[in-house]
């Protein structure tokens, strides 16, 4: 570069200027790259590449200097001096600010950028042990909320860009891969008869982590109005892998990993558990000599010795140490013309969880091709197979304490003792498998219009085929009667998008035009098959029952889309972007049917400005930005606005039901969101912050309502009400050594978000619906939380639990209260609050990346505090295991009150029967630190001419150490609530988390 | 040859926007609805109705799913088992009674409601059929009009007030509002469908029949006091001679809808509903107490009838003793039974009392009546001699509230038109009827009171 400078100034004063023609070539690692920006910074005339990287740009005069400009790589300026053949090579930036941000169809560079985007590198998630890629987000993306499902294989992710904005309709992102829109969540959505709950597999675990080049979250309407009616819960894009031109190269990978739970509850022993149901027994007044005889702790012909002599622990029949290996290959290289990227990848898992198998095996084949030096055709296939067998947690590890330590496994005659309620005859007798197969593929041409001027038509696929089959064995079920239920579903949705581009440089104003139409169309069909009664064990196929329930359900949406986007900068200092997305679809109702959703950003660079550069020694980089916009959530349901009467059979006779009111009006969620931020580099990109305010304002909310029974329906669905989600997001990153032996970058983030209800329409005390949960929305609280007694502690003197009495404030203890309302129940409904934040204060992470010579390690701790969480199923199991229930406590029980004066947080035990209400004192806090992930890897030395160019050995810790101030009756603060946003607070039985170490080696060939 | 290749590609490309032009502006794409079940806008003939009348019957095993169990507490028959959880019924307040009970009822009522006024106020005469066709799609839903509201009407008047339910007699939206209608004016509605679905079902034969519709009309008359009207309906389900008893009690049950004693049956098939009466009413009744919570109280009148005569087969076939507690379980053999909502029996008591009243005398038909259903049941004592208006009403109110305990709120309403004490809390002495009328009905739904400002 000095070179050309010196070059530069000496026929600079030597010559004088005519106008000429010049060509040339601009390559890149020998490969010319089409489309590069070329300017003539003293006249303002340019020109671009074409497919073949070769240029002519007229009126150049000996003296001037002409800019080559290209996305991702840096810019090179020569000084022409009658060169007639110009051969530039452009160096790829590895600047964080020249980084190619996608940003939904199409691309910016971070620098220009002027709404909230984060790029996420596909470095993050390679290798990783978590269950499937977009979990490896928790902590690296400031203001995208990551819960892991469970160890379960296949557990889903619940993700929250900036707050939960909706009641009913879906709150997860849109996922879109490579431009085309992936379903989230589930494979199965049925409501299976014979099924449970928590046994889906997730959709997004068929995209293979390896195969990912950068993940990109759009969180503000500017980002995401490119999304229009689908883009208010934020948008994750996934950029795979393309192939470069030049040698082939093949890269390897395979590790093992050893999984267990994160935390086990701790239960009582058969001693602890005699000690605390005996002392039970005789505080509810009952003979001490009756207990073994009167106390039903003796079931299914258990004698009093043989409970004696019994130690069981139910927990280790439903967890164990998992297992899991993986392998990927990829191959990627091409010619000038075709480049291609391949890869395969497996994973077999056996998860913590007692019955729970995994195989997943991942193909993709992305190519291009160049037809001419105007049209380029290209396409994207990805092929999944998953084979899951997901284990119902009710089944397992959820039963373990619907047993007693003093109850054995099997009898002495080799049967299960007390099989309807013990989780290893679950275990062994429910079978559940589920078969998946997911094809997502796109194809595409784009033509070359004039200089700047594109034309790309793109067609996408995505299917996908679930088997599911599941056999609960006869000795489960009450009545007798085996159950089998066989389903397939299908879903598939095709989408085709039309785009016109137009990129020119007009001197110093760049321009960015974007014109599209979108069509999609998405369906499902689901058949299943149930059947009960057999006439033999060995029969588990619906068809050989005696019994059978057939059933089948289709549904179907269409979107149509017409879209716009516009991105100008001058000289790259005054950035403004305008977006605008008309949506209309199917699901909306006959006179809502189109939403414009328009968004606009502005940004601000204002260390390119002259006035900036006496600060420049510091703040090497600052940029200011603000947006405003709309966008929408259209995960209403399908057909949630027509009138509607859903089967209900009479003595075999065709009987209906009115199952819902037409809604002609009924629409998307409108979120209007406002965007303030700042980016800055202090120290020449040493130093790095991010800070983005946001106040995402939701309406039309998609909410329960409850109407007249005389109607015919309890409740409907309208949009009414509004949300607010108001929040902080930091970003802080550091380089703190650089050098060629030894690189050191670490970085913070921390988001903060503020969840509120705004509105309910007339309803000025919120809304509550009947049903197991309350389900509460309140004004001025979280959507999501609930209503529930206040709890005041245990009286010391009497030894009972106290419940505050709202209207006098006073606690009122079990018995007091009881006399007050007449019952205990009376009382503890008269006097709910609403109360609790399911969501945390704040979320982030922490992440280091440390490189000295061959070795490297990499760390990301994520942390979130605030959350409240009422383990219902484990809590009231615990406090009333003495009833006739016979349920194992937990050993906080230990510290239960006693005598009178006894301060403690445990009532006294007695057998008197459960009270189901949930109260404040099962809520249980879930701040906590986490270290997500701990990398070490060391890059071995290979001999110059080996088949093998390189080799990696790592050690990988998933989860492996958690802070945590959660109640013991939690398995894991990172807690999965399945579903919308509403009744977060409880779940009647917790899935635990598992930690993973994991070793590996990565080869290159 | 380039530039050849060029226009081709050039007539492609404008091809391909002619194309995708013509997709966005064709509104028709986003027309997509639901091909499977029915809409709003094709309920429109013959077969749309019947399916909405079977869609009601559907609801009737939620709509009657509770009352016996909730009835025969309210009238201290039983003794709840577990306490805390159930708070036994008769401590219920207006508040403290358990929504799921009470609005069970009135909400699968108002469900089936929505579905029979539909059929009612559908132009059924102008849609093809044959006229048996149209008959007996109007005489089901006439018929379960009046069934519902009659249950309704019972279950709901208030008994200081007099006010009733809303009379809901055409589909309504959800912001529609309603207010309550007095109990007498149901009662003029109740009567005028059922003899509705008496024509109707005369011509044509639906899910119901004739004789269940002339079974219904009997007992609504009965209750209404028009004891002249009862006495002529249940003599024509009598003389009709469609019914016979039963030999063996225990069978009517078993049987359910296929036992020849059986008027009016809700038909059990855990394939299209498994909740329902059965499922309730078997549950209730199970000795362990993780499932039942119900057993007879042994101080109630029909702990006192079956002490009194323990052999009858009411008692004998019905019910088993265990654990110190009596359990009705033959009425409910198992969760899977038809629930038996109108029997010939039924219709030999009615006729009988019906005719004592109307003619201020006891007659040897009333006798016989009587005997028919005492014979049948191996009871200890027949009617014998010549017993007073008075004597009989006593055997008749006994004999009902023995053959009809637990079935479908018999004993309640009966007990409250003899305007008859109950027993005392703790076991010993009556309370008056004028005691403890005042909880005689059910509170209406708090959301309802709410939305529509019922008072």
């Amino acid at each position: 570069m000095k070179n050309y400078l010196i070059v530069f100034f000496m026929f600079f004063l030597g010559f004088q200027a005519y106008g000429q023609q010049i060509s040339g070539t601009v390559m890149s690692n020998g490969e010319p790259i089409p489309g590069v920006n070329i300017i003539n910074n003293t006249n303002g005339k340019g020109t671009l590449t074409d497919f073949d990287g070769n240029f002519t740009l007229d009126e150049v005069s000996e003296g001037d200097e002409v800019e080559f400009s290209y996305l991702g790589f840096k810019n090179q300026k020569i000084v022409y001096n009658g060169q007639t053949d110009i051969s530039i090579s452009l160096e790829e930036s590895s600047e964080k600010l020249d980084e190619v941000i996608v940003t939904g169809y199409g691309t910016q560079i971070a620098k220009n950028l002027s709404s909230a985007i984060v790029r996420v590198d596909g470095e993050n998630v390679k290798n990783t042990a978590l269950g499937s890629f977009e979990q490896a987000l928790q902590g690296r993306a400031a203001g995208v909320q990551v819960v892991t499902g469970s160890g379960m294989s296949g557990a889903g992710t619940k993700i929250r860009v900036r707050g939960a904005n909706s009641a009913t309709a879906s709150s997860e992102p849109l996922y879109v891969v490579d431009g085309i829109i992936m379903e989230s969540g589930g494979y199965m959505d049925t409501n299976n008869s014979v099924g449970f709950m928590d046994l889906n597999t997730n959709l997004l675990a068929s995209i293979n982590p390896n195969d990912i080049e950068s993940m990109e979250i759009l969180k503000d309407a500017a980002a995401t109005a490119i999304y229009g009616a689908r883009g208010s819960n934020g948008v994750i894009l996934i950029t795979t892998k393309q192939g470069q031109s030049g040698e082939t190269k093949i890269e390897a990978s395979f590790d093992v990993g050893l999984s267990e739970v994160t935390r086990k509850l701790d239960f009582v022993n058969a001693d602890e558990y005699l000690t605390l149901a005996q002392e039970a027994w005789y505080n509810s007044g009952n003979d001490p000599t009756a207990f073994w005889d009167s106390s039903n702790v003796l079931v299914d012909g258990l004698t009093r010795a043989e409970a004696q002599a019994t130690d069981t622990d139910w927990q280790n029949t439903a967890l164990r140490s998992g297992i899991a290996y993986r392998g990927n290959i990829s191959a990627s290289g091409g010619s000038e013309k075709t480049k291609f990227f391949i890869s395969g990848n497996f994973l077999e898992e056996e998860s913590i969880f007692v019955g729970n198998e995994y195989l997943r095996l991942n193909a993709r084949t992305n190519l291009t091709h160049q037809l001419s030096d105007k049209v380029n055709v290209g396409s994207n296939m990805s092929f999944s197979y998953i084979n899951n067998s997901p284990v119902p947690a009710q089944n397992g590890i959820g039963r373990s304490n619907n047993m007693l330590p003093i109850h054995p496994v099997y009898k002495s005659d080799g049967t299960y003792f007390n099989v309807q309620r013990n989780p290893k005859a679950w275990l062994d007798l429910f079978e559940n498998n589920q078969k998946n197969r997911t094809f997502t593929a796109n194809w595409y041409l784009r033509y070359q219009l004039a200089e700047g001027l594109s034309f790309r038509t793109e067609f996408g696929l995505n299917t996908v085929a679930v088997n599911q089959s599941q056999y609960m064995d006869a000795r489960l079920q009450s009545n007798g009667l085996a159950q089998a239920q066989s389903s397939s579903s299908t879903r598939n949705s095709w989408n085709w998008k039309n785009l016109l581009n137009y990129r020119k440089n007009f001197g110093n104003h760049n321009i960015d035009f974007l014109a599209g139409i979108e069509s999609s169309k998405n369906k499902t069909i689901i058949n299943n098959l149930r059947g009960i009664g057999f006439s033999n064990s060995t029969l588990k196929t619906p068809i050989d029952a005696a019994e059978l329930v057939p059933n089948f359900a289709e549904s179907a949406f269409t979107f149509l889309s017409v879209l716009s986007r516009v991105n100008y900068d001058y000289k790259g200092k005054y950035l403004f972007s305008v977006t605008a997305r008309r949506d209309g679809s199917s699901r909306f109702g006959k006179e809502r049917r189109w939403g414009t959703f328009p968004a606009a950003s502005l940004g601000y660079n204002i260390s390119e400005e002259s006035f900036f550069e006496p600060l420049k020694g510091i703040f090497s980089y600052l940029k200011l930005k603000a947006s405003y916009g709309i966008s929408g959530n259209a995960e209403i349901g399908t057909y949630a606005n027509e009138s509607r009467y859903s089967q209900a059979n009479y003595n075999g006779l065709n009987g209906i039901t009115l199952s819902n009111i037409a809604d002609d009006e009924l629409g998307w969620e409108t979120s209007t969101q406002t965007n303030f931020g700042v980016s800055m580099e202090l120290m020449n990109g040493k130093f790095r912050a991010d800070i983005d305010y946001y106040d995402k304002l939701t309406k039309d909310l998609l909410l329960p309502y409850p109407v007249s029974i005389v109607s015919g329906l309890t409740q409907v669905t309208t949009n009414l009400g509004e949300i607010s989600n108001k929040g902080i997001e930091v970003v802080l990153g550091a380089t703190l050594a650089d050098t060629e032996e030894l690189t050191w970058d670490v970085e913070l983030t921390y988001a903060h978000n503020k969840n509120e209800v705004l509105d309910i329409g007339d309803n000025p005390e919120g809304i509550n619906l009947p049903g197991f949960g309350t389900t509460s929305i309140y004004l001025g609280m979280p959507i999501g939380i609930t209503r529930i007694p206040v709890w005041g502690g245990v009286d010391p003197a009497t030894g009972e639990d106290t419940y505050i009495h709202q209207e006098s404030g006073i606690a009122y203890t079990e018995s007091q209260a009881a006399a007050e309302a007449g019952s205990l129940n009376n009382f503890l409904n008269e006097n709910q609050v609403a109360y609790g934040n399911p969501y945390p204060d704040f979320t982030g992470g922490f992440s280091t990346n440390l490189s000295f010579k061959n070795w490297t390690v990499s760390a990301l701790f994520s942390f979130a505090v605030g959350q409240d969480f009422i383990a219902s199923g484990e809590i009231i199991n615990s406090k009333y295991a003495f009833g006739s229930m016979n349920l194992t406590p937990l050993r906080n029980m230990l510290g239960r009150w006693r005598n009178p004066g006894d301060v403690t947080q445990v009532a006294q035990l007695s057998t008197e029967p459960t009270i189901w209400t949930r109260t404040t004192e099962y809520v249980s806090d879930l701040d906590y630190l986490r270290m997500r992930d701990l990398t070490v890897s060391y890059n071995v030395d290979v001999p110059e001419n080996s088949l093998v160019k390189g080799l990696d050995l790592y050690l990988k810790l998933t989860n492996f150490l958690t802070w945590t101030n959660a109640q013991p009756w939690m398995y894991d603060p990172e807690n999965f609530v399945r579903g919308g946003n509403l009744n977060l607070m409880d779940k009647w039985k917790q899935v635990p988390q598992a930690k993973t170490v994991n070793i590996g080696v990565n080869l290159k060939f | 040859m380039k530039k050849n290749k060029k226009f081709k590609m050039k007539r492609l490309f404008i091809g391909l926007m002619v194309l995708s032009l013509a997709l966005t502006s064709c509104e028709e794409f986003l027309d997509e609805y639901s091909t499977i079940g029915l809409s709003a806008d094709k309920l429109t003939d013959i077969n749309a109705m019947n399916s909405l009348n079977a869609g009601a019957y559907n609801d009737m095993r939620g709509f009657y799913a509770y009352q016996h169990m909730i009835t025969t507490t309210l009238m201290r028959d039983v003794q709840i088992r577990r306490s805390a959880n159930w708070t036994p019924f008769f401590k219920w307040t207006s508040s403290g009674i358990p929504g799921m009970f009470t609005s069970n009822s009135y909400s699968n009522g108002y469900r089936a409601l929505n579905k029979i006024n539909t059929v009612l106020n559908a132009d059924i005469d102008n849609m093809y059929g044959t006229n048996a066709e149209k008959a007996s799609a109007k005489g089901d839903a006439y018929f379960l009009r009046a069934a519902v509201y009659f249950q309704l009407n019972n279950y709901y008047t208030h008994p200081s007030t007099g006010k009733s339910v809303p009379l809901v007699l055409t589909v309504l939206g959800t912001n529609d509002r309603v207010s309550l209608a007095s109990s007498e004016e149901i009662k003029t509605q109740i009567e005028s469908d059922i003899e509705a679905a008496r024509t109707n079902l005369a011509i044509g034969e639906g899910i119901t029949t004739h004789g269940a519709a002339t079974a219904m009309a009997a007992r609504i008359y009965f209750y209404h006091g028009k004891y002249d009207l009862a006495y002529e309906r249940a003599n024509e389900v009598i003389e009709s001679g469609g019914y016979s008893l039963e030999s063996n009690v225990a069978d009517i049950y078993l049987k359910g809808s296929g036992s020849s004693e059986v008027i009016y049956s809700i038909i059990q098939d855990v394939s299209e509903q498994s909740f329902g009466p059965a499922q309730i009413g078997f549950d209730n009744h199970q000795a362990d107490e993780q499932v039942g919570i119900t057993s007879v109280n042994p101080d109630g009148l029909i702990g006192q009838l079956r002490a009194a005569d323990p052999n009858d087969k009411r008692f004998a076939d019905l019910m088993s003793e265990g654990d110190g507690h009596v359990y009705l379980n033959g009425k409910w053999p198992n969760n899977n039974v038809d629930y038996v909502a109108l029997r010939l029996a039924e219709m030999h008591l009615t006729r009988a009392e019906a005719n004592v009243m109307v003619n201020n005398t006891v007659s040897a038909d009333d006798i016989a009546d009587v005997n028919a259903i005492k014979t049948r049941a191996g009871a200890a004592q027949m009617v014998v001699g010549n017993p007073t208006k008075a004597e009989m009403l006593e055997i008749i109110y006994n004999e009902r509230s023995k053959e009809l305990y637990n079935e479908w709120g018999d004993r309640f309403l009966n007990t409250r038109r003899l305007q008859k004490g109950i027993v005392n809390e703790n076991g010993s002495g009556m309370t008056s009827f004028n005691n403890y009328s005042k909880i005689l009905y059910y509170p209406l739904p708090v959301s309802e009171v709410d939305i529509h400002n019922l008072q």
